[in-house]
């Protein structure tokens, strides 16, 4: 007998092959972006990982810098000096576009030394030595091939003074301990790195090897107590926390989007499996009444869903893996590049096999789960007879469904208020508790809304149905609420594609806003000059010389060196650090604060031992106006009065602001990120950045940027991020509109006696059209109305709550596109994905229509 | 009172069925005076829902031609073919065929909407047909609140609102007891007599057929007799 | 041989309401009947003569002369005799008794295109009747009088007769077809 149901459950999926295709494509959507997510995430570590594990080798543990450039050469005898280090091996690495002919590429160079540095790391090399003399050069393999070098070539490097000659000695492969995707790199001797990247007696990191017997716990203890704040130790791997912080606000979006396309498969593995077990009732009730027990229907219907559920989640894993790839790709290419993270490989493991499977057949089981039980919950008498009049579908739990309901978006709304951070961050742990309360309040909207609907058809859709289009109208909306379970579900995926759509995208709007109004005030010079500045740093700094050349040009009024870069704190934290002179940044520039006057603070920089920060940093650190600030540096603990409370846009854990005369006493540093310009005359701007060009421009990598441009730049760090998400809501929105039509395919099937009838009786096609297009407007009018009222206030939830996740204070911004884009497509999507339904519905037979049972 | 009100001549139609061709009729001449009640009988499979079909403009013959109140149907596009139906062809099915989700009165008063006729001037209309039918207190009641026999009014009164040249009653007793079958036959006849109301109805029961003027039997998509029964003594 | 109409007893019933003139009685028992039996003025008055023999109706004279003057009365044993009757249940199935029968039967092994034409004229005859039946019952007033009502029930019942016989004359069309075949 059983067999004899699967030939019937197979000849129903074959024989519905667009409907079978459809929930198959739904989940296969909502495992893709889960896919995607987890694999992108798990890219960008490992590669991150596998970075600090290459560059680390055999190394016990790691002295780094707590700001970027580098920490006193002094640092590597101390460090020796301490009982149990067996072996400390010091090196400089700096990120440095290499040029060789016409071809270029990005890659890190290593300052080693040689002697030592084979006890961290091996080098296969395939030709040539390890670099000897101040101006050679040995390359990875991949690097070798990516500029086509061969032994003795001569490339460029770009140093902080510009471009400087070095010449390939070595080629060598990146296996062994060198291991993983480093990304093309190259090592020169040390002391020469040291010079070429303006770090000329300091270091950036010393590999430890910890002396047999000795435990590394305790080594790292006594090596901290000895640098006290001058430095960092640590192992390699903990740095790769820093990494997962910075991802966690990301991951959190992408995951909230992968969840809402989750959710909207789930919706039509819903839909679909309810109409295909309507279909059978009556093979199923023959079976029944030929001795089927209830739980292996059950288990029957349960297995034609995970079937598609596991087709789903296969095409799901296909997609996601081509779309991590992409979306690895652009993260790398826009904002992780600072980090010196490479494109990264996607991988595929078999634990992310195992989730999306299980996720794919989770959801469409779960979804198919009520429908089978309806299914085989009626006797198998009742279900043999034809029905007739269909009872409207009335809700018998009513009140039931209305509180748990109630409760589910009352409870989770009430813990997000409790526990509502007064002071400090939000922790991670909670962070993750509220995403799992959100997605709780949602199901409290589904929950609700079948009970709701038939309300809401009362009193607001069947008049304004009948208002706008008559009787036919009439019949639209309450066709609506007649298997209002099914109507609520369909609406609901609409209703999460459009708060997805609201809520990220206005949270996007508010970000942008808030970006454009600080960088208008914060953001006043004409030119800015650099080397490899992308924004949020460089990879090569710039020599002093190179300000003072820029002043003498012809029609620069004005060169402010201006210095960004990360700093990690006492508590292990990173903020980003920004470093002005602020007797020339006044005059072309004023930081919005938040407390504080300008004109106070800024004198009070001027004469040094202030600063300001942002409200991140003021929550983390527990510090407010008037504070000191306590800063590790290589010179040791330095104190800041805290002049005033940045307004923070950057939302990289948090921006402190210092003056240059103290940095560079601190922490001995004149290097500069960007130089900032005035030109004498605005108008001659372009003739200024021409004549740059022409003094600099072959001797070393010029970008050369208007204000305008900077803006450009700095918004498609946003815009990246947010085109990303766009892609996301699109899927989602098509998922949604999949469903829509699925449920509209449904309705048009189960009512075609009535179409009939309405024939019958005198009802044209374009009105039978009608009456289904009236259908999907209603839950167009439905799922659009709750998708915006809760995108909204999920906009409100991110805006508000940014400033605890990532230390960027928002304003609240009405997305008016998004607004008139969410109500276009919730007027405009169901309609249009049921013209196909509406039309079926049109062309059938009325005689066929009118025998149908 | 010799006026043809509907007139199919020579039609066939034919279906195909797992691969072979079945005519369900098979060139049929027949035509119904205004005032008429004829009652078309027959095994199932003789055709006889089909000619309703085809008589009605429910369904376009494979050949021959259809006349519906001077019109060529096969000439009319679907839409001006639904129009005819809405303002001059009453239905009655079988299985009553209400919409669930409309009471009684907006089931009776769908085809004036349909028509654009007011809200008002419709349930009014409405009202009144459901009083000639002896449902005024039902009024309100949804379909599922109705008897088969009650369900079956509704539909007559449906059928007769818009006063429709022509009435077609598909077994209109079929699901019903035979106590409410001879109401809805003798509403039928009723609304023949005193509204001079042309019925055409199919039926596979002689009981009912009995209530028509002309008993036309089909066998095998032919018309194997029509009999006239009015004024001839027993 | 015909089975006894049951005349007695309609004439006991008819009496057991009221006692009532010869003359009145033949007009009660039309109706009772619906008219559908032919009974003449002499069967009653021969039912009536058997009744008196048996004890079971009493005949008084009347003023003024003649037959018409005699009025008829139900004695205890007629009360009796009536009681018992209509608590009877039914005695014996409908008997086949109709010359259709007769006539087919003789020529399904005669001439089968003969018993073809019989069946349809026959069909026809029955179509007719069925509609001739249905307009007197469209005729009558419905559920006004009790008469009506009992006049309604028969021609239900009459309905339902020549229904069956219809029916059967479809199946011996049907099996007679599948024999010449």
């Amino acid at each position: 007998m059983i067999a004899l149901y699967r030939t019937l459950a197979a000849r129903s999926l074959l024989g519905k092959k667009g409907r079978s295709l459809m929930t198959v494509l739904g989940i296969g959507l909502g495992v893709t972006m889960v896919v995607a997510v987890a694999l992108t995430n798990g890219a960008i570590m490992a590669s991150y990982q596998s970075m600090l594990e290459g560059v680390a080798g055999r190394a016990d543990l790691q002295v780094t810098a707590s700001a970027g450039q580098g920490f006193p050469i002094e640092l590597l005898d101390e460090v020796r000096a301490v009982a149990g280090v067996r072996a400390a091996v010091p090196a400089v690495s700096s990120g440095s576009p290499v040029l060789f002919g016409q071809k270029q590429t990005v890659a890190t160079i290593y300052g080693i030394d040689p002697g030592q540095d084979t006890l961290i790391r091996d080098y296969h090399l395939t030709a040539g030595q390890l670099p000897a003399g101040d101006d050679e050069l040995a390359v990875s393999a991949e690097l070798a091939g990516g500029l086509g070098l061969q032994l003795g070539d001569r490339v460029k490097l770009l140093a902080t003074t510009g471009y400087s000659e070095l010449q390939v000695v070595g080629v060598f492969e990146t296996g062994g301990t060198v291991r993983g995707s480093l990304g093309p790199f190259g090592a020169i001797r040390l002391g020469r790195a040291q010079q070429l990247f303006g770090k000329a007696g300091k270091l950036d990191t010393i590999d430890l090897l910890v002396a047999p017997g000795a435990r590394p716990e305790s080594v790292e203890q006594a090596i901290g107590q000895r640098l006290n704040g001058r430095a960092r130790v640590g192992t390699p791997l903990e740095r790769s926390r820093d990494m997962q912080k910075l991802l966690d606000s990301i991951v959190f979006t992408l995951t909230f989007a992968s969840a809402v396309s989750l959710f909207a498969g789930a919706f039509i593995v819903y839909t679909n499996v309810a109409m295909g077990v309507a279909e059978r009732r009556r093979d199923l009730s023959i079976l029944r009444a030929l001795g089927l027990r209830r739980r292996e229907a059950l288990w029957l219907v349960l297995s034609e869903a995970a079937t598609m559920g596991l087709a789903g989640a296969g095409l799901g894993l296909l997609w996601g893996y081509g779309l991590a790839s992409t979306m690895a790709q652009q993260m790398t290419g826009r904002f992780l590049v600072v980090y010196g993270i490479q494109a990264s490989q996607v991988v595929l493991g078999l634990g992310d096999v195992v989730v999306a499977l299980v996720i794919g057949l989770g959801v469409s089981v779960l979804a198919a789960y009520g429908p089978a039980r309806e299914a085989v919950a009626i006797s198998p008498v009742e279900a043999m007879r034809p029905d007739d009049v269909q009872v409207n579908g009335q809700e018998t739990h009513g009140l039931a469904r209305a509180l748990a309901g109630l409760a589910l978006i009352a409870a989770p709304a009430a813990t997000i208020f409790a526990t509502w951070p007064r002071e400090g961050m939000l922790p991670l742990p909670l962070l993750r508790l509220w995403g799992a309360l959100a997605a709780a309040v949602l199901l409290g909207v589904v929950v609700l809304l079948p009970v709701a609907l038939p309300a809401a058809n009362r009193r607001l859709l069947r008049p304004l149905q009948v208002a706008l289009f008559g009787v036919t109208g009439r019949l639209a909306s309450d066709n609506l609420v007649r298997q209002p379970r099914r109507a609520a579900a369909t609406a609901a995926a609409l209703m999460v594609s459009l708060m997805f759509m609201v809520g990220i995208g206005g949270m996007g709007v508010s970000q942008q806003a808030t970006f454009d109004r600080w960088y208008q005030k914060a953001v006043g010079w004409d030119l800015n000059v650099s080397t490899s500045f992308v924004g949020i740093g460089a990879q090569v700094e710039m020599d002093p010389a190179l300000v003072r050349t820029l002043e003498a040009v012809p029609g620069v009024r004005l060169a402010s060196p201006q210095k960004m870069g990360r700093i990690v704190l006492g508590d292990g934290e990173p903020a980003f650090l920004q470093v002005f002179d602020h007797r020339l940044l006044r005059q072309y520039s004023e930081m919005p604060l938040e407390a504080g006057s300008w004109p106070a603070a800024v004198d009070a920089l001027e004469r040094g031992g202030a600063s300001l920060i942002s409200p991140a940093i003021a929550r983390r650190l527990g510090l407010g106006l008037g504070d000191t600030l306590k800063l590790p540096s290589p010179s040791g603990e330095q104190a800041f009065r805290i002049v005033g409370i940045l307004q923070d846009v950057s939302g990289f854990g948090g921006t402190i602001e210092l003056d240059r005369q103290d940095y560079v006493r601190a922490w001995n540093d004149e290097t500069s990120t960007n130089v900032a310009l005035l030109v004498a005359d605005p108008a001659r701007v372009e003739a200024v950045r021409q004549a740059i060009l022409d003094r600099l421009g072959s001797s070393t990598n010029l970008l050369v940027r208007s204000n305008r441009e900077f803006w450009q730049e700095l918004r498609g760090y946003y815009e990246s991020f947010y085109q990303l998400m766009d892609g996301l809501v699109a899927i989602a929105i098509l998922v949604s509109g999949l469903a829509i039509a699925n449920t509209l395919f449904a309705s048009v099937l189960e009512r075609r006696r009535e179409i009939g009838i309405l024939r019958a009786v005198g009802t044209k096609r374009g009105e039978v059209v009608r009456v289904v297009l009236g259908e999907a407007l209603c839950t167009g009018l439905v799922g659009g109305s709750l998708g915006i009222a809760l995108g909204l206030g999920l906009e409100a939830l991110f805006v508000a709550s940014t400033e605890f996740i990532s230390g960027a204070a928002m304003e609240l911004v009405a997305p008016w596109r998004l607004l008139g884009m969410a109500v276009g497509v919730a007027l405009l999507l169901a309609p249009l994905v049921g013209l196909l339904p509406a039309r079926w519905a049109a062309r059938l037979d009325v005689v066929d229509a009118l025998r149908y049972e | 009172m010799s006026e043809v009100i509907a007139q199919i001549e020579r039609v066939t139609r034919e279906f195909k069925r797992g691969g072979s061709v079945v005519r369900a009729v098979d060139g049929i001449d027949l035509a119904v005076q205004r005032g008429e009640f004829v009652a078309i009988m027959g095994k199932s499979g003789s055709g006889k829902s089909t000619l309703l079909h085809l008589m009605s403009g429910l369904q376009r013959p494979t050949r021959g031609r259809v006349v519906l109140l001077g019109h060529d149907l096969g000439s009319l596009s679907d839409d001006a073919l639904t129009l005819l139906r809405r303002q001059h062809v009453g239905f009655v099915f079988q299985f009553f065929n209400l919409l669930p989700t409309l009471s009684a009165l907006e089931n009776v008063a769908l085809p004036l909407l349909l028509s654009s006729v007011r809200a008002s001037e419709a349930a009014g209309r409405a009202r009144q047909v459901l009083e000639t039918v002896g449902l005024q207190e039902r009024a309100d009641h949804k379909p599922d609140e109705l008897s088969g026999g009650q369900m079956q009014r509704v539909a007559i009164a449906r059928a007769l609102v818009n006063r429709p040249a022509l009435l077609f009653a598909d077994e209109p007793t079929g699901n019903l007891d035979s106590v409410s079958s001879e109401e809805i036959l003798t509403l039928l006849k009723t609304t023949q007599v005193e509204q001079g109301q042309t019925i055409i109805m199919v039926t596979h029961d002689a009981k009912a057929a009995a209530y028509g003027d002309r008993v036309i039997t089909l066998r095998d998509g032919r018309v194997h007799e029509d009999l006239a029964t009015r004024s001839v003594a027993v | 041989m015909r089975p006894p109409l049951p005349v007695k007893h309609g004439l006991l019933g008819l009496l057991a309401r009221r006692p009532r003139y010869g003359y009145e009685l033949k007009a009660e028992f039309d109706l009772l009947s619906g008219g559908f039996w032919d009974l003449n003025v002499g069967q009653i008055y021969s039912t009536l003569e058997r009744l008196l023999k048996d004890g079971l109706v009493t005949l008084d004279e009347g003023d003024g002369a003649g037959e018409g003057r005699k009025i008829y009365r139900l004695t205890p044993s007629g009360q009796a005799e009536l009681d018992l009757w209509l608590a009877q249940p039914p005695l014996k199935p409908r008997p086949l008794r109709d010359e259709v029968y007769v006539r087919l039967g003789l020529l399904v092994d005669r001439d089968v295109s003969a018993a073809f034409d019989l069946i349809e004229t026959q069909r026809r005859v029955y179509h007719l009747q069925m509609a001739e039946l249905t307009r007197q019952k469209l005729a009558l007033a419905r559920g006004q009088r009790v008469a009506d009502l009992r006049r309604e029930l028969l021609l239900d019942a009459a309905l339902l007769h020549v229904e069956a016989d219809l029916k059967w004359l479809d199946t011996c069309d049907e099996k007679l077809r599948r024999v010449r075949i």
